[in-house]
């Protein structure tokens, strides 16, 4: 024997039971929700779950007392397993509808025709909605629907009760033929004057009746079948198990409020502030549905929660004109007021690295170089041995390389590694720079980072002297910081290059005097330069008692970093960058 | 280089501030490296001047630069008494990493502190008295460049000093009392067998000099740079030794250091100084050079007077072997192991005189051929197509973490185990990108990066140019139209593809492009329409399974023998059924486009169950 729980309460969604019988396909418990087909009404659908099997209900079936759940099985159940019982609410709401919309039929069609003797009906099995009557009869479904109208939309009080047989007989003027003697009869009644034996679960009083209407009446041998159709409206109702009790809704109102804000603030134009209009107020916003929500829910967070949507769904409109209003402002004042600002435009941009690199590689174009490039991974010869860095010298501390392999093969340290191919392959005259990505075994910090980019130039030709480079090099710091720059050349060792000479620039914070910015040297080291070596001309297949030339080459991250105030270069190649 | 100006004016006479002294030291290619403090310039030592790296070799480019007198200490240069046999230590070499090693005994000393004019001094230049023997090996080290070493005699194990190479997990306790293990790669001074210093590096703390030692013997030796600087980054000991052993250093600078330290040892703590052996296998001769003034006037474009360039010679101890109209023949003194060409000469002539006093001028010699390659441009040109799309451009470290995938390079010596790789593809910096401008709330922004990324093949490193772009795939048809290709199609798998050439791929978000196979494939000017044509179009409404994508349509299509000029897909929807493709074909003048139509509806029916909606 199953306790039918539907009886007593068909709003009940959740609850738990103990199996009793188990078979190949089905569970019989000793309790249940789930309503068995019967009476027209088709059965439920839904999950009975125990800690570890599951049964996915797809039909339900009603058999002597005992209720049996159908279905695919996964996992074991036993007798004596608890289970935890849930179904589709949405498809039980549309059977209770469809089955008290039956039951409102047959009580217009009976006060309207009283003489008409009800045979059974259906209520969605076969996706069939009608009552059927005996007998061949014509009726005018037109004041049937007048009638049925008046009725939902009165509201009627619908109720379930148990009773004797003896007090139904007392209630109703017509019973069926058979009925079971026990001594519980529940009866359905409409507006205390229906009452009709129903095992059926109905909606209640308070729950809206989706509109029906009675679309044709079919005669048959011996039978007149009145038809109906419930419309669902377009809603998607809302249920859960706190459906019955109240529910808390706040928590969700905030965090839509909170987010419509922080939506609304992004928003630039017009496309934009739709898609948030669509996003909250559409058909499908946040803020509808809440408001749809609302409907299903009880009088008491009705009257609780309603204000408060309405207020939200007020506000946010409210403010979606407002925007509306700023940007159209914008646009039409600008019109007419020429002297407001503009707005800006989204453009693409350059990495602050290739805008300097443009601009160095301009002016040095302008003098006639060239722009080379070469390998990111490179091997000691072009790196280290044809720039006059011999195996086990001293200087190759100043480079601490990355290796791929030892010893051979390394991440280019300097772009001066270029500048040997290029000597190696290509016949003086020359003059090119070379901008470029190196790399070097150092702990990243603010000012270097292992990844950096130089900038090299050289030239090569009869008669190149230290003069040329000095020129060269005062030109390109003007071009750079402006024409007031001052200068220092002073002699400094490279190994690549002899004579070398470094040039510092004065301090433009503290004008020389020293300052933290200089680390208090009056000047800041702006570049190293020289006369090419002898010996790495030799190493690259060049005469030095013919060719003279001069390199110089600048950490350009530096002046990046200073053109465009960035002061961490791991952000500047980290992805750590916006454009505005 | 610390240079204490207390100490300095011992060999220079100059009234100037240090700050005025540091300008100069800055021209000669000595930078102040740190704030002047308690008058010591600290200043920049390039590696290449190991004279540099005493105050002798500071105080005498000063003097030439300043042209004021070099005052050198007076060292009593006459020979020691050798040593009696019976009191002999004998040294043996047995590594190739020594190149001289000198020694003298020193017996009967006494121990104590240092007197005041030497501790100020060592405390000026920042380091702590220990006792007169000691420091006075520092002293000398400081003046000089040339390290020297005391061991007491008596804690000898044996009577010999043997130098060899160490074995991999042989321990030494030093001076300082920390216990260092050694490897094969350094060399040590034993004594019977018992080691007792790490040699060029540090000493041990058992025969070290201490208040009771009596005797001494005293060593100064010239190592192979190359090895100190590997042994002592490895067992990781830098220290004032170390920093001048490294150094390429003449042996000859030995003779005059270890006469000054024995002077100063008789001088504060007595004794008697004797000969013991002076290991020194192969004696470095004096180096001539010649310097041309020809050459001088090559690289400086000035005259230099002669007589400045022989007093700049001399003030730097060069001497003149020989002088003729265009030629200066120079030996090159000891202590200046840097010059290696007679550029270097040069260097040192211009260096003197100033190189303020160069004037500038413009390079006068025509403009070279242009060899900038292609690609070059291209990628800018790449860049400004994609700006014009709205797109931004980044640039991302291309070191990047592993992610211990074949075909990945990864770096033998990492510092770090965020960067210990090279990037295989620029989605993920891109990707970080993209999230920087979300946490900045700029949404629907696209970016790209123009780079390299790197692959092993075998046992080749490759590298490739490719360009990344990422938020939206959606720029790349406007990108290859600016381009001028106006056909491409995207395979089943994602992959792109200009004339059956495979040159990229693309995801919902991004794609990329291989620029070296992009950059053959593309004119280098956009399509023009100058004369009006009478091309003829026709929509196709095509409902396609689901199964099939557009490239499954093209593949049908491309196989027919049409004379279409152009297919393009206008539209796109997802149906109940089917996928409906709304497909633009375009035929050139008077071409048979009922026909072809029918072809292709029939065709397209037939291999891939498509129905024509029209």
């Amino acid at each position: 024997m199953t306790e039918a729980l539907y009886l007593t309460d068909s709003y009940q969604t959740t609850a738990t039971a103990q199996v009793v019988g188990v078979g190949s396909d089905y569970l019989i418990l000793d309790q249940t929700i789930f309503y068995p087909q019967g009476g027209g009404q088709p059965s439920d659908k839904g999950t009975i779950k125990s800690g570890t099997a599951e049964l996915q209900v797809k039909s339900v079936e009603y058999n002597r007392g005992e209720i049996k759940h159908v279905g695919s099985l996964k996992g074991t159940f036993a007798v004596g397993d608890a289970v935890s019982l849930a179904f589709d609410w949405d498809l039980r709401l549309k059977h209770m509808q469809w089955h008290t919309a039956g039951h409102l039929v047959d009580l217009i069609a009976r006060q309207v025709y009283p003489a008409l003797i009800p045979i059974r009906g259906m209520h969605g099995i076969g996706k069939k909605l009608f009552i059927e009557y005996e007998g061949i009869q014509s009726i005018d479904t037109d004041q049937l629907n007048i009638e049925l109208t008046k009725l939902v939309t009165s509201k009627p009080e619908i109720k379930t009760q148990f009773v004797t047989l003896e007090q139904l007989k007392q209630m109703s003027n017509w019973l069926p033929a058979k009925l079971p003697t026990s001594n519980k009869l529940r009866v359905l009644s409409i507006e205390n004057d229906y009452y009709i034996p129903d095992g059926g679960t109905q909606l209640k009083t308070d729950e809206s009746i989706w509109p029906i209407t009675i679309t044709q009446v079919k005669q048959t041998n011996n039978s007149t079948l009145v038809h109906y159709v419930v419309e669902q409206p377009k809603v998607k109702h809302y249920h859960d198990s706190n459906h019955r009790s109240n529910s808390d809704i706040s928590p969700t109102i905030t965090s839509i409020e909170s987010q419509f804000a922080t939506n609304l603030e992004s928003v630039a134009n017009q496309a934009e502030l739709d898609a948030i209009y669509l996003k909250y107020l559409g058909k499908k916003g946040s803020t509808t549905t809440l408001l749809k929500i609302l409907q299903g829910l009880t009088l008491q967070d009705k009257q609780k929660y309603g204000p408060l949507l309405n207020k939200l769904k007020k506000s946010q409109e409210f403010q979606i004109k407002k925007k509306l209003s700023d940007l159209q402002s914008t646009i039409y004042d600008l019109q007419s007021d020429l002297t407001i600002p503009g707005i800006v435009r989204p453009t693409g941009r350059l990495h602050p690295t290739t805008v300097i690199i443009r601009e160095m590689n301009e002016f040095f174009r302008y003098h006639g170089f060239s722009i080379a490039e070469g390998p990111e991974i490179e091997d000691v010869e072009y790196n280290f041995r044809r720039l006059n860095l011999p195996d086990g010298h001293p200087a190759t501390d100043l480079q601490d390389s990355l290796f791929i392999e030892e010893p051979n093969l390394l991440l280019r340290t300097h772009t001066s590694s270029i500048q040997t191919r290029v000597l190696s392959s290509f016949k003086p005259p020359l003059r090119v720079v070379v901008p470029g990505k190196c790399y070097r075994n150092e702990t990243a910090n603010s000012t270097n980072g292992a990844f950096f980019y130089q900038y090299q130039g050289f030239v090569v030709d009869k008669g190149i002297n230290i003069q040329n480079l000095k020129d060269m090099l005062t030109q390109v710091h003007q071009f750079l910081f402006g024409k007031d720059v001052i200068l220092r050349f002073r002699y400094k060792y490279y190994p690549e290059v002899s004579p070398g000479m470094g040039v510092d620039m004065q301090c433009i914070f503290c004008h020389g005097e020293g300052c933290s910015v200089c680390k208090y040297r009056g000047w800041i080291e702006t570049l190293g330069s020289g006369i090419t070596h002898y010996n790495c001309y030799k190493q690259c297949g060049i005469d030095p008692e013919i060719y003279t030339g001069y390199s110089f080459g600048l950490g350009l991250d530096r002046l990046v970093m200073s053109k465009f105030g960035i002061k961490d270069i791991r952000k500047l190649y980290g992805g750590e960058i916006v454009y505005l | 280089m610390k240079v204490p100006l207390v100490w300095l004016k011992d060999y220079v006479e100059t009234d100037k501030s240090a700050k005025e002294l540091a300008v100069s030291f800055t021209q000669l290619g000595l930078m102040l490296d740190k704030p002047i403090e308690n008058d010591v310039l600290d200043l920049e030592h390039r590696l290449d001047r190991s004279d540099w790296l005493s105050l002798i070799g500071c105080a005498r480019d000063l003097s030439a630069f300043e042209n004021i007198p070099l005052k050198l200490p007076k060292i009593s240069l006459t020979p020691v008494k050798p040593v009696k046999p019976q009191d002999k230590i004998q040294i043996d070499v047995h590594s190739n990493a020594v190149h001289r090693f000198k020694t003298r005994i020193i017996k009967g000393i006494k121990v104590a502190p240092s007197p005041s004019w030497i501790t100020d001094r060592l405390k000026a230049y920042g380091m702590e008295p220990i006792n007169n023997i000691v420091d006075i090996t520092n002293f000398v080290m400081i003046e000089y460049g040339q390290t020297l070493h005391a061991q007491d005699l008596a804690k000898l194990e044996g009577s010999d000093i043997t130098i060899r190479q160490a074995k991999d997990g042989e321990r030494l306790i030093t001076l300082l009392g920390t216990e260092i293990t050694l490897n094969k790669d350094a060399f040590v001074l034993t004594s019977g067998g018992k080691i007792t210093v790490i040699g060029g590096i540090v000493g041990g703390k058992v025969t070290g000099v201490t208040d009771t030692t009596i005797d001494i013997i005293l060593d100064s030796g010239n190592y192979d740079p190359k090895v100190i600087r590997q042994v002592s980054r490895k067992i990781k000991v830098i220290n004032e030794s170390v920093s001048r052993n490294d150094k390429f250093l003449n042996p000859s600078t030995i003779d005059l250091a270890i006469s000054r330290a024995t002077n100063l040892i008789l001088e504060i703590a007595g004794g008697a100084a004797y000969e013991n052996d002076d290991y020194y296998p192969l004696p470095v001769s004096p180096k001539t050079m010649v310097l041309h003034f020809a050459r001088l006037k090559l690289l400086s474009g000035i005259e230099v007077p002669l007589t400045t360039i022989k007093r700049i010679f001399k003030a730097l101890e060069y001497s003149i072997v020989e002088e003729s109209k265009e030629t200066l023949t120079l030996e090159v003194p000891y202590f200046r192991t840097d010059i290696e060409v007679e550029d270097d000469l040069i260097a040192d002539i211009l260096r003197i005189n100033n190189y303020s006093n160069i004037p500038r001028y413009p390079l006068t010699t025509p403009v070279p051929l242009d060899i900038t390659p292609a690609i070059y441009h291209f990628e800018d040109r790449l860049r400004d197509l994609l700006l014009a799309q709205g797109a931004h451009e980044h640039i991302t470290n291309s070191l990047t973490t592993s992610n211990g995938q074949s075909g990945e390079i990864t770096l033998a010596n990492a510092l770090t185990a965020d960067q210990n790789a090279l990037r295989t593809h620029l989605e993920p910096g891109l990707t970080r990108v993209l999230s920087t401008y979300k946490k900045h709330k700029q949404i629907g922004i696209t970016v790209f990066e123009i780079g390299k990324v790197f692959r092993k093949q075998d046992d080749k490193y490759l590298e490739g140019r490719v360009l990344t772009v990422m938020g939206t795939s959606d720029s790349l048809a406007t990108l290859l139209v600016n381009l001028g290709i106006t056909q491409y199609s995207i395979s089943p798998q994602h992959g792109i593809f200009v004339a059956n050439q495979l040159i990229g791929t693309i995801s919902h978000d991004s794609y990329t492009l291989v620029i070296d196979v992009l950059e053959p494939l593309v004119t280098s000017y956009p399509n023009i329409i100058s004369e009006f044509t009478h091309p003829e179009s026709r929509d196709l409404s095509l409902l396609a399974p689901f199964h099939l994508t557009y490239a499954d349509i093209i593949q049908v299509i491309n196989q027919l023998n049409l004379t279409i000029s152009s297919v393009s897909c206008k539209f796109y929807t997802k149906l109940s059924d089917s996928n409906n493709y709304l497909l633009t074909f375009t035929w050139p003048e008077k071409s048979d486009i009922d026909s072809e139509q029918t072809l292709i509806l029939t065709t397209l029916k037939k291999s891939l169950n498509i129905n024509s909606k029209s």
